[in-house]
């Protein structure tokens, strides 16, 4: 298991003596069995155990600061072509959480911790900090580095030379208008593999209508790689109507020998309706026009029904259809959940029938159980299993059953 | 168009910002007192605030543009492993809504069924989609174990280089290799992440030191 101990030791070590007198400890376990088939290991039935762990300690009595962190570890208990029995960890997170530091001007995290606030997100061993109120109100500094941990396969894959860092200006103020500038910049193994800037804007001149815009530049490829323009009308509180332009340019780490192809823009228009007449009934549609060039484009839709006929009864329904350049794809996706006392039992069909241009044509069907049980409070059992028929496998059954404590 | 029209559209954006400025600066609210609230309590805050409903039904699609804001206000109800179970794998909040991938990971409720026949579709509709929770690496580490495992042409219609003649490449191929890649490059990164393996074609010889 390849952790960054260096900083996992300083945060243990900050924490400690404050742990005395914490005001809170909420932890969260969930220790599971997995089986599931893979078709690159001969379709062989493999079966994983796991455990799943989430801490979160109040080092004061206002919650100001909290030492926070999850993370699991796993073991395939089966042999097969590609792997063997061996125990994996994945630290996802596990950092110092300092909220109003400075009063209303800052906070920051400090350890391994997930950022979403730039231009790229990662997650990174190093920190985060949110200067707020800098003069004028509503505008602040964000600003956050570190070794990048990248995750794949069950376990930690990041080299010592992965690492993202980067930050932002931003500006809240009236009519719910946010205006951010951001800027990240990803290294792998030492190398500068992405650098964007992006430019965010959205703001809510009236109840009824909120805009917001954002484009993002690749500084590494010199070209534009994404921009987005969306207006959202509300003209009665249960509808929303949403009209979006959206285009981008892949974008490759600047090393890839793919850096250098031109590429086609890809385009998108779409409009989306959201009618919710309460909290017991949605539904939604949307369609979507995609251009790929000049010559090739393709219409997706999408419509969704959402009920709760009684407090302990969901159904939820979905429809897609695709159709035009790389193939056409119909699916129906449905599932219904009900609720009695401290179980509930749910179930659900996924059904796609996919017409692939460049290679196959089939379909695929997924059935699914599953069930829960709430022992108290604090202690739960879950279970899902599920038989597909699909391109790969005549059938391939697979779930999970996991037990969940909350202290 | 005359001077003075010009000068006010230069200064419009001026005053704009500048009468924002002036304005109380806006925090996002701390929502921990609203938990459980259901969406019809929201709605009746939200509206009145200028602030439209936003957890609605296609909400799994939208958040991003939500949670990217510095001042995100997810944290005041959602753990950072809420975000992290899906955008790197994880199963603490355990939901029999989510399947498992192909090495037993579990997957958002947005993977279909055998996504791995369905994900070619599902990756032409914005090519960005697949990186923000995958590494390019993701997608060539499977397609070179299994090019290594079944062999090629991979179940995808073979794309060879067509000759005309010994040496002398078939325009119609190139032609339709090049739109193809143009495209959608991103899906020959997939099964080629080295500049090698295209290089090697004489056509693009030139791109090799580079």
């Amino acid at each position: 298991m390849r952790t960054p101990r260096l900083i996992v030791l300083t945060i243990i070590a900050a924490a400690l003596p404050s742990l005395a007198g914490a005001a809170e400890v909420q932890a969260t376990s969930s220790t599971q069995y997995l089986w599931y088939t893979d078709p690159l290991s001969d379709h062989k039935d493999q079966g994983d155990v796991a455990e799943y762990l989430r801490v979160n300690v109040s080092l004061d009595q206002g919650g100001q600061y909290r030492a926070v962190g999850y993370g699991r570890v796993i073991r395939q208990t089966t042999t097969t072509a590609e792997s063997s029995p061996d125990w994996f960890g994945r630290l996802y997170y596990l950092f110092l959480d300092g909220r109003d530091v400075i009063k209303d001007h800052l906070d920051l995290r400090v350890g391994r911790t997930y950022v979403n606030q730039a231009a790229i997100p990662g997650v990174v061993d190093g920190g985060f900090v949110d200067f707020r109120n800098l003069g004028i109100a509503g505008l602040g500094v964000t600003a956050f580095g570190g070794h990048r941990a990248t995750f794949d396969d069950k376990e930690d894959v990041s080299k010592s030379g992965d690492a993202l860092a980067g930050g932002s200006v931003y500006w809240n103020t009236a009519l719910q208008t946010h205006l951010e500038l951001s800027y990240a910049r990803k290294y792998t193994d030492k190398d500068l593999a992405q650098e964007f800037v992006a430019l965010q804007l959205s703001t809510a001149p009236l109840d009824m209508l909120s805009l917001l815009g954002r484009a993002s530049y690749d500084v590494s490829q010199s070209r534009y790689s994404e921009l987005l323009l969306q207006a959202n009308v509300s003209p009665w509180k249960q509808v929303i109507l949403r009209g979006e332009y959206y285009a981008n340019n892949p974008t490759f780490d600047k090393y890839s020998f793919y850096s250098f192809f031109g590429v086609t823009q890809y385009q998108q228009v779409s409009a989306t309706l959201e009618l919710q007449l309460d909290s017991r009934y949605r539904l939604h549609g949307s369609y979507a026009y995609e251009k790929f060039d000049s010559t090739t484009d393709a219409n997706v839709f999408d419509v969704g029904l959402y009920l709760r006929p009684l407090e302990a009864l969901v159904l939820d329904i979905a429809y897609e259809n695709r159709s035009g350049y790389a193939g056409g794809l119909n699916g129906i996706r449905f599932h219904g959940s009900y609720r009695f006392g401290k179980a509930a039992i749910l179930a659900g069909t996924d059904y796609a029938d996919f017409r692939r241009d460049e290679a196959r044509d089939g379909t695929a069907k997924r059935y699914w159980v599953g069930a829960s049980y709430d022992f108290a409070r604090f202690l739960g059992v879950i279970l899902r299993a599920e038989e597909n028929y699909s391109f790969y496998f005549s059938h391939a059954y697979q779930g999970f059953v996991a037990l969940n404590v909350h202290i | 168009m005359p001077r003075s029209a010009t000068r006010t559209i230069a200064l419009l954006p001026m005053a704009l910002l500048l009468a924002l400025a002036a304005a109380p600066g806006a925090r996002a609210d701390d929502h921990k007192a609203y938990r459980e609230a259901k969406p019809d309590d929201c709605r009746e805050c939200h509206r009145g605030s200028g602030v439209m409903d936003n957890h609605g039904p296609t909400f799994l699609q939208e958040h991003r543009k939500l949670a990217q804001k510095s001042s995100a206000n997810c944290a005041a109800c959602h753990e950072q492993s809420f975000c992290l179970d899906c955008h790197t794998g994880g199963n603490l909040e355990t939901d029999a809504k989510k399947g498992l991938s192909r090495r037993g990971e579990p997957m958002p409720y947005t993977h279909e069924p055998d996504y791995v026949s369905i994900h070619a579709l599902k990756a032409r509709d914005d090519p960005q989609t697949c990186n923000r929770c995958h590494e390019p690496k993701f997608c060539s580490d499977c397609h070179v174990r299994w090019n290594a495992k079944v062999g090629l042409p991979f179940s995808v219609r073979p794309h060879a280089p067509v000759y005309a003649s010994p040496g002398v490449l078939d325009p119609t191929w190139v032609s339709s290799h090049r739109a193809e890649a143009r495209r959608n490059l991103r899906s020959c990164q997939a099964c080629h992440p080295n500049k090698a393996d295209c290089s090697n074609f004489a056509c693009h010889s030139s791109l090799g030191g580079r």
